[in-house]
């Protein structure tokens, strides 16, 4: 059981953490259980879908910006961004895609945000086939809608 | 290897792609194709990628060619490598000769332009040239023809001296009505041979609506005693401004001191944000002032006076602000060629650009993948 002002994030596989509620609450969808429901407040909060992993990175994440929002003089922008380049850089491929898809699910905009701008440097002025592997994408046009396809867009090569 | 991302998340990183990227996405499968295609996603994308400052240019290598190019300049004044001016391709009217570009909003360029058989036909007939008008998206290529506008088709019959006396193009975007249109005013008279602001002339204002696609003749019109686009109004000039929501004319203050007379050439420039007046009284100086505050008089700022040393001969045309303290500036007569000018450090640089074109005419634009066909899709939903 937390004490008060924390919160227990249980996640997909069991795992427990206790977190401080200005850290939890930088996930929109979390502050909307709290708001609305006491009990959860109260007892444990289960994480669908999230495993320990990937919500120790995010409980990592919102500490560091929880802590920001809360005293600019603490932490300042430079030391933000310096920890946000230093948090994306060290995600692997796997990660990355897990993290996107719980900060989507849980609302943290900010890490939303800069997730997606990780990837999007990723793929950036790169070829339709190297972004099909980035992805795992199948290329599933047919050889008509292909040559379509390359005939509208001949100007972004 | 992770599941798929959701769609959405796809839909969120492609915001941020630099817009040629978006069109690589849209080769890359059936479903990215049908959502970066959409126009809720094109206009979202458009406004989250707003630029403050402009670094595409694209310019009419020579009067009555068909020749364009774009230049895309390097953001970063360090970058040494010097941009190269690609050939603007558009393929359904190869046959145009372009005449000048009027102007420039949100991706779409209007151009004025004519094919050369009609041309030769009207000059023969010693009909009034009036030039069709064409909006170009020259990022993604696509072209349309705009429709002559039905209400100058009687002025075949009034020839002045062959000029196209249509004199006054703009081109916008009413964020009210979610519309782009294309305002052209012309008088009976043509101010160009007779400038005088006691010559009263009958100004007709069309508006052309890229959501409808048809031309609208407005019942308003500029006061007579105002004689756009500059207007001496007792002792102050003013400037002339149609708002394309209100489709109405609201007056400005011209800085302080503008006189327009026959010794004077003045120019409204479209620096993106700021609205900017180029005053040469032909003797010495070329002097830039630009609006700091959209709307207020009392905001024009003297940014630039520059001697009209050799370096000028006899043209000046600011066409952008690269960054904040950086303008691009045309400069030259027979010979154009673009430079930049500092305005922290009061200093001008040369921009060297491979395979640099003869210089016409040149407008900056930002890349988006707004179409420019209409009528337009008006059943965007909310992004």
């Amino acid at each position: 059981m937390a004490s008060k002002g924390n919160l227990t994030l249980k996640s997909c596989n069991g795992k427990e953490f206790i977190v401080e509620e200005k850290v939890a609450v930088m996930s929109t969808t979390i502050k909307n259980m709290v708001d609305v429901d006491d009990s959860f407040a109260q007892g444990v909060i289960p994480i669908i879908g999230v495993d320990g992993k990937i919500l120790a990175k995010l409980i990592e994440y919102c500490k560091e910006h929880a802590e920001a929002d809360e005293d600019e003089e603490v932490k300042s922008e430079e030391y933000l961004k310096k920890f946000d380049e230093k948090f994306v850089d060290e995600l692997n491929l796997n990660d990355l895609y897990d993290l996107l898809k719980a900060s989507n699910y849980l609302e943290i905009t900010k890490l939303l945000n800069l997730l997606c701008q990780k990837v999007a440097s990723m793929i950036k002025g790169k070829k339709p086939e190297e972004i099909r592997r980035i992805f795992n994408i199948k290329n599933d046009f047919t050889p008509e809608e292909e040559e379509e396809i390359n005939r509208q867009n001949p100007w972004a090569f | 290897m992770s599941d798929f991302l959701p769609q959405e998340i796809i839909r969120k990183i492609c915001f941020s792609l630099p817009t040629e990227t978006v069109g690589k996405c849209r080769c890359v499968c059936l479903s990215w194709n049908i959502m970066l295609s959409d126009p809720n996603f094109i206009e979202a994308h458009s406004k989250i990628n707003y630029p403050h400052y402009l670094n595409n240019v694209i310019l009419i290598s020579s009067a009555n060619t068909s020749h364009l190019f774009s230049i895309t300049l390097p953001a970063d004044a360090g970058v040494l490598a010097a941009p190269v001016a690609k050939t603007i391709n558009l393929v359904q009217f190869r046959q145009v000769l372009w005449e000048n570009i009027v102007g420039s909003c949100r991706g779409l360029i209007l151009m004025l332009g004519e094919e050369q058989q009609r041309l030769d036909c009207k000059k023969h007939d010693k009909q009034v040239i009036v030039y069709e008008k064409y909006l170009t998206n020259p990022t993604t290529l696509k072209i349309v023809k705009v429709p002559t506008n039905p209400f100058t088709l009687d002025m075949k019959k009034t020839t002045v001296n062959g000029f196209d006396y249509l004199n006054l193009h703009g081109f916008g975007y009413d964020c009210t009505s979610d519309d782009f249109k294309i305002v052209t005013l012309y008088s009976i008279s043509n101010y160009r041979i007779h400038p005088s602001p006691s010559n009263k002339n009958n100004w007709a204002i069309d508006v052309f609506s890229l959501n409808s696609g048809i031309w609208r003749r407005l019942s308003i019109s500029l006061d007579d005693d105002y004689w756009p686009p500059y207007v001496t109004n007792g002792p102050y000039t003013v400037v002339a401004a149609f708002r394309l929501n209100q489709e109405n004319f609201e007056y400005f203050k011209a800085p302080t001191g503008i006189v327009i007379d026959y010794r004077t050439s003045t120019q409204l420039v479209n620096l993106g944000e700021k609205l900017g007046i180029v005053v040469n009284d032909f003797s010495d100086d070329y002097i830039l002032w630009t609006m700091e505050s959209y709307g207020a008089g009392k905001s024009w700022t003297k940014v630039l006076v520059s001697r009209a040393t050799k370096r000028f001969a006899s043209s000046f045309e600011p066409i952008c602000l690269l960054s904040e303290d950086e303008i691009l500036v045309s400069l030259g007569f027979r010979r154009k060629k673009l430079a930049v000018y500092n305005l922290k450090d009061k200093i001008w640089r040369d921009v060297l650009v491979t395979e640099m074109p003869h210089l016409h005419t040149v407008m900056a634009f930002e890349k988006t993948l707004i179409s420019p066909n209409f009528p337009r899709d008006q059943n965007l939903g909310q992004d």
